[in-house]
């Protein structure tokens, strides 16, 4: 007789010292795994369910400003380091680790129209609506230039020691100059934004009151492109990791992304707001930008996606000047109106601080399960539901009432005139105007 | 100087390459959490079978060199490239079905090849990862001449080891019998209740009692819950929950007069089957009725689950097997298995095959996914219950003998052991994770040795027989947070995952009615008598034409809104009833 029973052995299965991990063995045979599938589901749902439990994105708010904050500049070299500037011409840097002001100006009589930095932190511009363009240096004022127009708007090239000031026209001008090297013009209208892009680095956007975006090659001696659509744009933000594409966040409450080789539609169209779209910011990744509006709420939308992913909004946050996302992309500030800034996590429910390895691998298998169940109702019903304002709610409903309603009408000014297109064109083309070249 | 053995060169090596496919491996299905795996019995076994390969390199490189010296060996890989994976292990480990990846059409292929690759991956991994289980199965080989059911329990108890011979034992309890017994979800604890009131808890390796009461009526069935601190007893009118110090901790008067019950551990529902042909389900975690149904075929004399789908089985007197979901009111299945009474069923831990018993003293195995029966075998007696273990063993009491069968899921008719009870067995029951046989009969309790009956090698985040108090403790926890909603109890235990492929037809069935929507029988008359036969006739009339089919689009689309609204409020004003909601029930 040759028999062999099954005998285990304890010591091989638990373990030597209560100081020891606990032993696990596994075996991955599916037969000792039943019920996998309806298992995972529940663990997604789950999943879904804790992600927003954690969801508080609130970190802290920084006040200081006297009067409501009007624009916030990235320090270039310290994640930690912002700089912001109000309508009462004051400028306060901001150290966002210990969350308190480091250093605060009386830079400009009136409001301050532009803030940015150069190419390193040693060059801080702004310029306000005195007319005059000032240059910072560890908060001591090393520079100044009286302009001889008015300046809305500053952006300081990426590469070289230039900047542009927007105004009655785009100026081009060099550090350490007291004259613009040249100005750029299209039409005659007010000019109150300038962006440059940060890859290609001569390319200059600016946005004016006729309602247009205009591309400018700062090389050539004429602006290369005219877009104009239906409303104005208020501000406009180059992808940071595909040179050809843009935002601009439109006064419809909608923002637009461009590609400037095809302007004769937008790529996409992102529309959640229901006030005027003020600022943008894009994040380093290039996948996702923040916005800011007039609806007092904060929303952060991926670049390909019509709904935004997120919305933050507080009791007391007026409407949201300006936004700006972090370099490391973890975290959004928000300036609003009623003189704070505002402290954001830019994933809602990441944890934050040290994780170990296992907290690591639960957050990953989560995410997994997540993206893996993400389309089942009951997961989707969870991760998409956001509690908002009374108010803010009341509006998303009246927009969309009046969206389906126009829709609706639309349809039927179709049917009853003599030509019967019914091919509605979507949003996308809707907006544009007219191109020139 | 000396290299050292090649053969330990290459386990070692083998040993951290396959921790870190196993960890790949672990990432895929069920939990991420970093493992553990041991090491020492694999890598001795490793050992071994290195040793073996290791004289046949060296006698390679002998030829290949000319040298005779043992010394210098070769550095370079004998075993150059990945190990090959047999296509029974990819069988064994795989999750999907090849085929359904080649019913897709040929542009949504493309689509799925990575998908595909990934899992084959996993699937490569994961048959790979079975070195490294350090349990081997056991076994019992006759010598020539011999058979292995001659053998008896005494000569097997002799021949084997002194834990494993601690494991037979006879309970001799004549008093408060006939018994019923039942092992619980970790295979260490065990259940007793007498029909004359004796209950009684033990660990039954240490033969450790844990508790013992006479609950002074008769007890017609017992079950543990989810873990060894708590278990149903189903009593003379009421089932009652015990924990393991004997303390009633609830009196279920939903559940009365009970015959038999089961325990669905992923889904927290205590099951039972009532002499007045009631079947309820208790969700024991939150303590409410999750379905209670009629079968309307008197007493049910067992019940019996399907591990792989939460589905309990009844058999019936008229030969009818039935299959029972709470979320129905109806069987989801019904099969005449035999020609007289069924007297038990069991289905396999793989969910593949069914086997049920009859009075007319047959043994039929059946394929669960294709509800056909596969093998037929007629015995000399009548079996009376049947045991199904995780290695697919089947036992067969015939009143107080039992039968047990190795491989009669492929066809095997001789039996592998038999045994002789003092009584006539009343349950019998294959423990998890040990090779012991349960016997519970009309004088006590039996524990018989059946080698190779059990799965070697568990899975500790799902049942760790060797846990402590503080593991139970968490595992407690992880079951309750996974715990399956009882709505998802369906056949397909996979169905969770798959397209709903009726309504999507039926979707596509609405926007191709759109399409061929008939316009109205069309009035041209009133156009063709202005001006007959010109261009412009025809013009007007092509506009007509699309003009209605335009008209005949909306129509339609109102139509279905209005439809769509009505069934909302249908459904707003329909309480929630039982009828049938299925897994997919949600997606309304």
């Amino acid at each position: 007789m040759k028999i062999k029973m099954l005998v285990r052995n304890p010591d091989d299965y638990t373990r030597e010292t209560s100081r020891d991990l606990h032993r696990h063995q596994r075996n991955v045979e599916p037969e000792l795994h039943p019920l996998a599938t309806a298992r995972e589901y529940t663990a997604a749902v789950n999943a879904a369910k804790i992600d927003r439990i954690f969801a508080k994105p609130f970190l802290c708010s920084l006040g200081g400003h006297r009067d409501a904050v009007e624009i916030v500049a990235k320090h270039p070299e310290k994640i930690s380091g912002v700089v912001s500037a109000s309508v009462d011409g004051e400028v306060r840097w901001w150290d966002l680790t210990n969350r308190r002001c480091v250093g605060n100006v009386q830079a400009h009589d009136g409001p301050v129209r532009g803030l940015c930095y150069g190419q390193t932190s040693d060059v801080l511009l702004t310029a306000g609506q005195d007319q005059s363009i000032k240059q910072w240096r560890d908060q001591e004022i090393r520079h100044t230039i009286l302009s001889k127009t008015t300046i809305m708007n500053l952006a300081h090239h990426y590469k070289s020691q230039m900047f542009a000031t927007a105004g009655e026209t785009v100026s081009l001008w060099e550090e350490g100059r007291n004259e613009p090297l040249r100005s750029l013009n299209w039409g005659v209208d007010t000019i109150y934004n300038v962006t440059f892009s940060p890859i290609e680095c001569d390319l200059l956007a600016s946005l004016s009151s006729d309602r247009s975006i205009v591309l400018y090659d700062i090389r050539e001696a004429t602006p290369l492109r005219k877009v104009t659509l239906e409303m104005r744009s208020n501000a406009l933000c180059f992808n940071p990791m595909q040179a050809m594409h843009f935002t601009v966040a439109n006064e419809n409450f909608n923002l637009y992304t461009f590609d400037i080789r095809h302007l004769k539609t937008a790529l996409q169209a992102h529309t959640d707001h229901v006030g005027a779209v003020l600022s943008l910011d894009y994040s380093p990744t290039g996948t996702e930008f923040v916005s800011g509006s007039y609806d007092k709420s904060v929303r952060i939308f991926p670049v390909d996606s019509m709904r935004s992913r997120e919305v933050y909004h507080t009791k007391r946050m007026q409407k949201v000047t300006s936004v700006v996302y972090s370099m490391d992309a973890k975290y959004v500030i928000s300036a609003s109106d009623e003189m704070n800034l505002r402290l954001w996590k830019a994933k809602a429910s990441e944890q934050l601080g040290i994780t170990s390895s296992r907290e690591r691998s639960i957050q990953n298998y989560n995410e997994t399960l997540l993206s893996r169940y993400g389309s089942h109702p009951t997961v989707k019903r969870i991760v998409k539901h956001r509690h908002i304002p009374k108010q803010l709610y009341q509006q998303v409903k009246e927009k969309q009432i009046m969206l389906s309603s126009r829709k609706t009408k639309e349809i039927r000014r179709r049917m009853h005139t003599k030509k019967k297109d019914l091919k509605i064109p979507n949003t996308k083309q809707q907006i544009i105007v007219e191109e020139e070249e | 100087m000396v290299a050292p053995p090649i053969g330990v060169i290459q386990a070692k090596e083998l040993v951290t390459y396959l921790k870190h496919t196993l960890q790949a491996v672990i990432m895929a299905p069920i939990s991420t959490k970093a493992s553990n795996p041991k090491g020492g019995k694999g890598l001795k076994g490793l050992k071994k079978k290195f040793k073996a390969s290791k004289s046949k390199i060296l006698k390679k490189y002998r030829d290949h060199s000319g040298t005779d010296t043992g010394k210098d060996l070769p550095q370079e890989d004998p075993f150059p490239g990945e190990a090959p994976v047999s296509e029974e292990a990819k069988k064994k480990f795989g999750r999907v079905d090849d085929e359904e990846l080649n019913a897709l059409k040929k542009n949504r292929r493309a689509k799925f090849r990575n998908l595909a690759k990934k899992i084959e991956q996993t699937v490569r991994f994961a048959a790979r990862s079975e070195i490294l289980l350090p349990e081997d199965h056991g076994y019992l080989e006759a010598e020539k001449g011999e058979k292995t059911y001659r053998y008896t329990q005494n000569e097997i108890q002799e021949n084997v080891d002194i834990t494993s011979a601690s494991k037979r034992f006879t309970l001799d309890l004549s008093q408060f019998g006939p018994y019923v017994s039942n092992y619980s979800r970790e295979g260490r604890h065990l259940l007793l209740g007498g029909r004359m009131g004796h209950l009684a808890a033990f660990d039954w390796l240490t033969k450790k009692l844990l508790c013992e009461i006479n609950v002074m009526e008769s007890v017609h069935a017992v079950q543990w819950l989810h873990q060894p601190t708590m278990f149903a007893a189903a009593q003379k009118k009421w089932t009652y929950i015990y924990d393991t110090e004997g303390i009633e901790l609830h009196c279920l008067k939903a559940l009365n007069n009970v015959t038999s019950m089961e325990f669905l551990p992923y889904h927290f529902l205590l099951a039972a089957a009532s002499e007045s042909g009631f079947l309820h389900w208790v969700d024991i975690s939150i303590g409410t009725m999750v379905g209670r149904i009629n079968t309307k075929t008197g007493r049910i004399p067992f019940l019996r689950k399907n591990p792989t789908n939460g589905i309990v089985l009844t058999g019936h007197q008229n030969g009818v097997v039935r299959m029972w979901s709470p979320n129905s009111s109806t069987n989801v299945v019904e099969l005449l298995a035999h020609k007289s009474s069924v007297t038990d069923v069991v289905v396999d831990r793989g969910g593949s095959h069914m086997i049920t018993s009859g009075l007319d003293r047959s043994i039929k195995i059946w394929d669960l996914r294709m509800l056909r029966p596969m093998h037929s075998y007629t015995i000399g007696r009548a079996p009376t219950h049947l045991a199904l273990s995780d290695k697919k063993m089947l036992a067969v009491t015939l009143a107080n003998q039992v039968e047990i069968y190795r491989d009669i899921l492929s066809g095997t008719e001789e039996p592998y052991l038999r045994h002789q009870v003092a009584s006539t067995v009343m349950t019998a029951q294959f423990c998890p994770f040990e090779d012991v046989l349960g016997l519970a009969h009309g004088n006590g309790f039996d524990s018989i040795l059946v080698p190779g009956s059990a799965e070697a090698n568990f899975d500790s985040y799902e049942i760790n027989p060797l846990m402590n108090k503080k593991q139970r403790r968490e595992a407690e926890v992880k079951l309750l947070l996974n715990k399956i909603q009882p709505e998802m109890i369906c056949l397909d235990p996979d169905e969770i995952s798959q397209v709903d492929v009726l309504k999507l037809r039926e979707r596509i069935d609405a926007s191709k009615q759109v399409l061929w929507r008939k316009p109205r029988a069309l009035n041209l008359d009133s156009i063709m008598a202005k001006r007959k036969g010109t261009a412009k006739v025809a013009k007007a009339a092509k506009q007509y034409i699309e003009a209605e089919h335009t008209r005949a689009k909306r129509e339609f689309h109102e139509e279905t809104l209005k439809q769509k609204k009505s069934k909302k409020v249908k459904d707003a004003k329909k309480p929630n009833l039982e009828g049938f909601q299925g897994v997919l029930a949600r997606f309304q």
